[in-house]
C-alpha cells in the first residue's frame, strides 16, 4: 500500500521541470522574441482597452507638459527603451505604437498561391487558417483582378452551415472593391457546449488572423479590417470586432482589431435549443460567453469601431413569451441584472414574442451605450438574406471606413 | 490608478522579467516545448493587453489564472486531455546501473499514468501544490476557493494519488485504461 507521503514524494520526482530558474535561455528564446515583436508590433496593445477603462482615462486630465517634465519624459523613454533592448536582447527597444499605422502593405506572411482571374474578380481557395483534430479549416478570398489599392479586408463568415463558406458574398464585395475572406467555420460535430463557451467562435477567429497576415499580397489593407456576418455568423464576426478571441491556438493572431463590424439577424442569445440547457444547470461559462457579448464592459474593440446592423421582420427562430420569462429563462442568462430592463427599453415585451430584431435592438443599445457608432436598418420584410439594398448599404459603411 | 505609457511598459518588463519561467516551467510541466512556448507568449500578451487588470502583489496569482485558461483552451480546441511530458534528464546519471535506471523509469511511468488517471480538480490541486511549490493561499486564489477547501482537496487528491499508484503499478501499464478526454475543471 502506497501512502500518501510516499505518492507525493513520487510525483515530485516526476516533474518535468524541477527547476525553472535551470531551464536554458535558448529554450525561452522563442517566448522572448514573441513578446517582444507582438508588444512592439501590436497597435491593439493601446487600443485594446475596455470601454469601462476608456471612459476611466478620458475622466483623468491631461495637463500639458512644460519643457523641463517633456525632457524628462523624453529621457525616460531612452532610459525604458535601453533597459527594453538589454532585457529582449535586441537592437530595437520597444517601440511605442500608439497611432494606428499608416497603410500597411508589406505582407506579415509570405506564402505562394495559387490565383484563379475570372474577368474582374481574383481568388484563392481553401487557404487553411485552423485546424480542428483531423480537419483543416480553410477560407477562400476573393478580390479585384484589376484597380488600385490598397482595398479594404473583409471576413465574412457565412450563417450557420457545415462546410459552408459565404462565397456570394464575398464576390459581390469583392467586385465593388475589397479583399474578401469567407472563411469556412462551421464544421461538424460541434457540440452545444463548444457553442455557447466560446471555443467555436475562438477558431472562427483565427480566419481573421489569418486574412490580416496574408491580405497585403492581394492589395488588401489588414489596418481597415471589417468583419461581418449573419444568423449564425454574427457570433463569430462580433466575437472578434469586441476583441474577445482567445486565438493561443491560431497559426496567426488577429493584430489589427477590426474597426467595422457587419451584421445581420443578430444575436439569438435567447434561441432555445442553443441555449437553454446550459443555463438551467448554470453552467457559467456559457453564462460567461453571454456576458461577454452583452456586456460592453468586456469589450475591447478598437477606438474607431463602427457598426452596421440590420434585422428584418423574419419569425422563424422566435420566441413566445408566457409573461414569466422575466424570472425565468432571462433571469438565468442575466449577469448584470439589467437584462431585463434593457429589453423592456427596446420594447421587447410589447408584442408577446422575442424576434430576432428585439436581440438587434438590445445590441444596437448597448453599442450605443458604449459610445460605437452603430448605423441600423430594421427592414419591415421577412427576408432572411441580404438584398440588393442592403448590399448598397452596406457598401457605403464599408468604404466609409477609413 | 491611471499608468504613463513610459510606466506601463516598466511594469510590464518588471512582470515579464520576474515570472516567465515559472510561468513557462507552468507550461513545460503540462503540455509539450513548443506549445508550452506558445501559450507562456500567449499569456504574456494577454497580461500586456491587460496590464491595468493585474493587480499589484498579486501578479504570479493573475498570471497563473490567466495560464490556466490558456492551457483551458489548448486541451478545448485540441479536444486532448492531460499527459506529462517527457523529463529532460541524462539517462546515464552518474553512478546508476541499467538496471537502477530501468526501475526509475518504471517507476516514473507509473506515477504518470496515476496522474493521468486522476479527476483533473484532483490533479490541478497536486501539481500546484507539489510541480508549482505554491503556498495554499495562492492555491485558493488561483483555484477560487478558500485555503481550507485547498487543505481538504491536496487531502482527497494524495490519497487518490496513492490509491491509483497502487492500482497502475499491479496492473500492466499497457493495460491501463485510456485516459478520459476531460478538460480542466
Amino acid at each position: 500500500m502506497t501512502d500518501r507521503d510516499t505518492a507525493l514524494a513520487m510525483l515530485a520526482a516526476v516533474n518535468p521541470v524541477a527547476d525553472p530558474a535551470a531551464i536554458d535561455v535558448d529554450e525561452l528564446r522563442t517566448v522572448i522574441d514573441r513578446c517582444e515583436h507582438e508588444v512592439s508590433a501590436d497597435r491593439s496593445a493601446n487600443d485594446r482597452v475596455t470601454r469601462g477603462e476608456r471612459r476611466s482615462r478620458e475622466a483623468v486630465s491631461s495637463p500639458r507638459p512644460t519643457p523641463a517634465l517633456a525632457f524628462a519624459v523624453a529621457f525616460g523613454l531612452t532610459v525604458v527603451a535601453v533597459v527594453a533592448a538589454a532585457f529582449f536582447g535586441r537592437d530595437a527597444g520597444l517601440a511605442p505604437s500608439d497611432e494606428r499605422p499608416v497603410t500597411t502593405t508589406t505582407p506579415i506572411t509570405t506564402t505562394t498561391f495559387a490565383v484563379t482571374t475570372s474577368g474582374s474578380l481574383s481568388m484563392v481557395k481553401d487557404i487553411p487558417y485552423a485546424s480542428e483534430g483531423e480537419v483543416d479549416l480553410t477560407t477562400s478570398v476573393f478580390f479585384p483582378s484589376e484597380g488600385e489599392g490598397p482595398w479594404p479586408v473583409i471576413v465574412v463568415y457565412a450563417e450557420y452551415c457545415t462546410g459552408c463558406e459565404a462565397d456570394n458574398t464575398a464576390r459581390i464585395l469583392a467586385m465593388r472593391g475589397a479583399v474578401v475572406f469567407a472563411p469556412v467555420w462551421a464544421i461538424e460535430d460541434v457540440s452545444a457546449t463548444e457553442y455557447v463557451e466560446g471555443a467555436l467562435f475562438d477558431r472562427a477567429a483565427c480566419a481573421v488572423g489569418l486574412a490580416q497576415a496574408v491580405a497585403p499580397q492581394f492589395g488588401g489593407d489588414p489596418n481597415r479590417t471589417i468583419v461581418m456576418g449573419d444568423a449564425g455568423g454574427e457570433h463569430p464576426a462580433t466575437w472578434v470586432a469586441y476583441g474577445l478571441e482567445r486565438t493561443s491556438a491560431c497559426p496567426e493572431p488577429v493584430r489589427y482589431p477590426p474597426v467595422g463590424l457587419v451584421v445581420g439577424a443578430p444575436q439569438w442569445l435567447f434561441h432555445e435549443d442553443l441555449w437553454d440547457q446550459d443555463f438551467v444547470s448554470a453552467d457559467a461559462v456559457a453564462l460567461d460567453t453571454l456576458d461577454r457579448f452583452l456586456n460592453p464592459e468586456r469589450w475591447h474593440t478598437a477606438d474607431d469601431l463602427a457598426v452596421y446592423l440590420w434585422a428584418t421582420a423574419y419569425q422563424g427562430n422566435n420566441r413566445i413569451l408566457d409573461g414569466s420569462d422575466a424570472e425565468g429563462w432571462l433571469a438565468m442568462r442575466d449577469s448584470t441584472g439589467t437584462l431585463v430592463a434593457d429589453l423592456e427599453a427596446v420594447g421587447a415585451f410589447d408584442d408577446g414574442v422575442m424576434l430576432l430584431e428585439d436581440d438587434a435592438r438590445l445590441m444596437e443599445a448597448r453599442l450605443r451605450g458604449a459610445g460605437i457608432p452603430v448605423v441600423t436598418h430594421y427592414d419591415e420584410t421577412y427576408l432572411t438574406t441580404l438584398s440588393v439594398k442592403l448590399y448598397d448599404e452596406i457598401w457605403t459603411f464599408i468604404d466609409g471606413r477609413r | 490608478m491611471v499608468l504613463s505609457t513610459t510606466e506601463t511598459r516598466e511594469r510590464y518588463r518588471r512582470l515579464f522579467a520576474d515570472h516567465h519561467r515559472a510561468i513557462y516551467a507552468y507550461f513545460r510541466r503540462r503540455i509539450e516545448v513548443e506549445s508550452a512556448q506558445d501559450c507562456t507568449a500567449e499569456t504574456f500578451l494577454i497580461a500586456w493587453r491587460r496590464i491595468d487588470d493585474v493587480p499589484d502583489g498579486g501578479e504570479l496569482r493573475w498570471l497563473y489564472i490567466t495560464a490556466r485558461n490558456v492551457l483551458r483552451n489548448v486541451y478545448r480546441s485540441k479536444r486532448r486531455s492531460f499527459t506529462v511530458p517527457g523529463i529532460d534528464r541524462d539517462v546515464a546519471d552518474c553512478g546508476e546501473t541499467p538496471e537502477v535506471v530501468l526501475l526509475r523509469h518504471e517507476e516514473e511511468a507509473a506515477v504518470r499514468a496515476a496522474l493521468e488517471h486522476l479527476r483533473p480538480d484532483d490533479r490541478e490541486v497536486l501539481l500546484l501544490s507539489v510541480w508549482e511549490e505554491l503556498p495554499r493561499d495562492d492555491i485558493a486564489a488561483i483555484l477560487g476557493c478558500s485555503p481550507h477547501a485547498v487543505s481538504q482537496r491536496l487531502h482527497r487528491a494524495s490519497g487518490r494519488l496513492a490509491k491509483e499508484l497502487d492500482r497502475v503499478t499491479t496492473t500492466p501499464i499497457n493495460r491501463v485504461v485510456p485516459t478520459r478526454v476531460e478538460e480542466l475543471p
